[in-house]
């Protein structure tokens, strides 16, 4: 009984075998699921999210939220978008991952400076950064003329996904920031006792999220060639989703990238098989929210 | 003590003056002129094309009128409540008529009958509420007729054979589950064509857009064609189909925008568009919501410049004509 007790699951191990049953049995009844043309899909259907979904990690595990991450995604679109489709590509590029950045910061600064607990800070930075993209691009399409068709086409949005969620777990898993992330996450006044600085990781974490907003803004750009200001209003509850499924608590603390990208394969396969076995696309929410809930209810039966 | 009370005088001040400052712009619109009549058109979101160029129709509409026209809606697609509480508003502001396109037909029955009672004319265009109390309706084109158009379309181009998908956008807007119905009524038509299913939703999201076509693609090796019934989908379809190198052997037909297409008709990705100037209809129920608030109704057949023959029929629907785009007219159109 003892060594049963000792030895601790690994939180991420029910919705990785939950993962893995469902590819097995969409493999085995539907022969097209593992072809490149559907894994192309599927890796391209996941990228936006997936991208959002690493820097809102580590947002929740500092015990935060960021409900502004769509609309950064959005204003960082329309802003480098307007210098790409002018033919600037690399000042585009640049303004881009620049306006997440800001938009970060801008977060980390309320949360911070403001003191502003960052549910209700985020709040307000997705309706100011939801209503500037929309004014900035006075409800337009950007088109970018194929400029960043090198990120959107075949394989690389699914390689890039992939690269950020390696990027994303040695930050977290092997850097002194990542362990502090999780130390003030965990417990902000021990942490602060033992000289971090929960201010200044807060900061990076909120301009780190935004920087993938930007990232995923180019993502979703290239695979688009166009964009509008409405066109990721999905995106924001879509990462928490990954995030939450991914076994990550919601209190701060606990929790890893590795998750996250099972909760991002977990809801991408379920759009993708719900259409392959003919499912009505109406149920497909409902199944994501009972991943949510089932997540829940296993990371309590593992904390006892 | 009284260091404090003063700092918290203020800063009630200050939050007094903030607020003020903020509601100022608001007040002098919340009372409309009495000798000016003032129109609010109430779209389901905006910040999209589409409502974008409704928005035009409404402003070229004040300025030919000569009354005010507004035009609003909730920031976020589908917003439900968001839209509701944007008509609570235009009803405390006691405007003369509020025109809208709603969410969803059954949730915003109370507040239509909250404002009729009150006195304020109500109208729906571009999608109807047709349980309530609404004093018409202006559709562009049937909404039923608009997704017949689609099929009758794509099944000339698929030669009348083969396998169809349907996809649509968000699953509770009443003029999209119409255009859907349009479409399989129409396709009873043709015995050679299946449905593939199952139905796409891309929730007004390009990405769903896509990556839904890719898996009919997948579900559906040997699928001819697909009829989308809103914007995102003729163009999140193309490049499913593009990426997939199916292009020319799946026929795209849908309702959606000029601009948003341009290339992939050119490109003979996407087969045409059915679609109407949502800044003409906008225009036309501004003039129509105008002349009924001077006891003109609307009548079946008459002929209105540059719009066409409107058809009028007794349960309160005006419908204006609709225009087929193919590659050959497609620079005709600027939105």
């Amino acid at each position: 009984m003892e060594v049963i007790r000792k030895y601790k699951m690994p939180r991420e191990l029910p919705i990785l075998l939950f993962l893995i049953a469902m590819c097995a049995v969409l493999a085995t009844t539907k022969s097209t699921f593992l072809s490149s043309d559907n894994l192309r899909a599927m890796g391209t259907d996941a990228a936006g999210i997936g991208i959002l979904a690493v820097g809102m990690t580590a947002v929740i595990i500092t015990g935060g939220i960021d409900l502004s991450v769509a609309a950064m995604l959005a204003l960082s679109a329309l802003v480098g978008g307007g210098l790409i489709s002018g033919g600037q590509t690399a000042a585009g590029c640049g303004a881009t991952l620049a306006t997440g950045v800001a938009c970060g910061a801008f977060n980390g600064g309320l949360i911070t400076l403001g003191r502003m607990p960052p549910i209700i800070a985020t709040l307000g930075a997705l309706y100011i950064i939801q209503s500037t993209a929309t004014l900035y691009s006075g409800g337009q399409v950007v088109y970018i003329d194929n400029r960043l068709s090198l990120l959107g086409g075949g394989f690389v949005p699914l390689v890039v996904t992939l690269m950020v969620f390696v990027a994303g777990h040695v930050v977290m898993r092997f850097t002194r920031l990542g362990r502090h992330v999780y130390a003030i996450g965990g417990n902000e006044e021990s942490a602060r006792l033992a000289g971090i600085s929960p201010a200044r990781i807060k900061m990076a974490v909120y301009m780190g999220a935004g920087l993938l907003a930007g990232l995923a803004a180019l993502v979703t750009m290239g695979i688009n060639n166009t964009f509008q200001a409405n066109d990721v209003s999905d995106y924001m509850l879509g990462a928490i989703a990954a995030v939450v499924i991914g076994g990550t608590s919601i209190m701060g603390g606990e929790g890893s990238v590795p998750g996250t990208m099972i909760g991002v394969g977990i809801s991408t396969v379920l759009r993708n098989g719900a259409i392959l076995v003919g499912l009505d696309a109406r149920w497909t929410q409902a199944v994501i929210g009972a991943a949510i809930v089932i997540a829940a209810i296993a990371d309590r039966l593992r904390r006892r | 003590m009284i260091k404090k009370l003063t700092t918290m005088c203020a800063v009630l001040l200050a939050l007094i003056v903030a607020l003020g400052g903020c509601g100022k712009p608001e007040e002098k619109s919340s009372k409309p002129g009495k000798d000016k009549r003032t129109i609010v058109f109430v779209f389901k979101l905006v910040g999209i094309p589409y409502s974008n160029a409704c928005r035009k129709g409404a402003e070229q509409a004040a300025k030919d009128l000569g009354v005010n026209v507004e035009f609003t809606g909730p920031a976020k697609g589908g917003d439900v409540s968001g839209q509701i509480r944007i008509i609570e508003n235009q009803i405390s502001r006691g405007v003369d008529a509020i025109v809208i396109s709603p969410n969803d037909p059954n949730s915003v029955k109370p507040v239509i009958e909250k404002a009729m009672a009150k006195g304020i004319k109500v109208f729906t265009w571009d999608s109807d509420a047709p349980d309530t109390q609404r004093i018409f309706y202006v559709a562009a084109a049937d909404d039923v007729g608009i997704g017949s158009d689609i099929m009758d379309q794509l099944a000339k181009d698929m030669g009348g054979k083969g396998k169809v998908g349907i996809m649509s956008g968000s699953q509770g807007a009443l003029n999209l589950n119409q255009h859907v119905d349009g479409v399989l009524e129409a396709l009873k038509k043709y015995p050679d064509i299946k449905l593939a299913k199952p139905l796409l939703y891309n929730n007004d999201q390009p990405q769903l857009a896509q990556s839904g076509m890719a898996g009919l693609l997948q579900a559906h090796p040997d699928l001819g064609g697909i009829a989308c019934v809103s914007s995102p989908g003729p163009p999140g379809a193309a490049r499913a189909v593009i990426a997939a190198g199916k292009t020319g052997k799946v026929k795209i037909w849908g309702l959606s925008l000029p601009s948003e297409n341009r290339q992939y008709l050119k490109d003979g990705v996407v087969n045409g568009l059915i679609l109407w100037d949502p800044g003409k209809l906008t225009y036309l129920t501004a003039k129509l919501v105008n002349d009924y608030l001077d006891d003109i109704q609307p009548v079946d057949g008459s002929v209105i410049e540059d719009i066409g023959k409107l058809s009028v029929s007794d349960d309160g629907v005006v419908i204006m004509p609709g225009v087929v785009i193919t590659k050959e007219n497609v620079d005709e159109f600027d939105f």
